[in-house]
């Protein structure tokens, strides 16, 4: 029996189809809301690329569907503003009324937000489980 | 008793990542914790018999200390390896995620993944 009231962290540092790392998260927050469990994901630094719209892989798993997938079922997924700014990805202003930052070429289910989206999975997560760190 | 949790995606004999489970795995199990070695991804080559080195000691060592050691059937399969080149005790599961989302989120008191 899970305690759907508890919220599993996840932090994702590099980004898709060079390594498994971006494949791990999703898989494991998509079987997470489907035991029941909150879900906030957090990407950072070339995790940021998991963001990407349009993804179209031939031969690997989606990464790009599996974020709209987890966004659909409940899950919280933001972006780091400045890993993202630098990498290209906001090309518009603050969004007040939708809290975050404009991006044509990212996913919806995404939100660009600032580094305060680290520090609330830090302080808000029941477990917090890191991909692609050292 | 205190519960570490542990998640390795790293392959053995690469990098650090594999190395560093092995000495915090045991010096854990020194202090009296409970321990769980999750493998996926590349992690699962830590699995394999018959290694030489320092990982594939520490496996057996973690498996007779009583650690619970988890591989995931789908990552074995992937990269070719059969059930029989697996080291005896390891638990080999289909539902790896289910498994670690279970004790990480009810029984460790800590997770740390590689």
């Amino acid at each position: 029996m899970v305690d759907g009231t508890k919220t599993l962290g996840i932090m994702l540092f590099t980004s898709p189809y060079g390594s498994q790392d971006a494949d791990h998260v999703c898989r494991i927050a998509e079987r997470a809301l489907d035991m029941g469990y909150g879900v906030h994901i957090f990407l950072y630094g070339d995790g940021v690329h998991a963001q990407l719209a349009g993804q179209d892989p031939k031969m690997f798993y989606n990464v790009g569907a599996a974020l709209e997938r987890i966004a659909e079922k409940g899950g919280v997924i933001k972006s780091c503003v400045r890993c993202s700014q630098a990498r290209g990805y906001v090309d518009g202003g603050y969004d007040e009324e939708e809290d975050r930052y404009r991006s044509s070429k990212s996913l919806d289910a995404v939100r660009i937000y600032s580094l305060y989206g680290f520090i609330d999975i830090i302080k808000d997560a029941d477990t917090l489980i890191t991909f692609g760190s050292s | 008793m205190d519960y570490l949790c542990m998640l390795i995606t790293k392959p053995p004999h690469s990098d650090e990542g594999a190395e560093r489970m092995c000495g915090i795995s045991n010096a854990a199990r020194d202090r009296g914790m409970g321990v769980a070695v999750y493998l996926i991804g590349d992690g699962v080559l830590c699995a394999k018999r018959h290694q030489h080195g320092h990982v594939g000691a520490h496996i057996k060592r973690a498996l007779e200390r009583s650690m619970s050691v988890y591989a995931s059937a789908q990552d074995l399969r992937a990269r070719g390896i059969a059930e029989t080149q697996v080291e005896k005790g390891i638990v080999i599961t289909e539902d790896i995620e289910g498994r670690f989302l279970k004790d990480a989120m009810e029984r460790a008191s800590r997770v740390i993944s590689w």
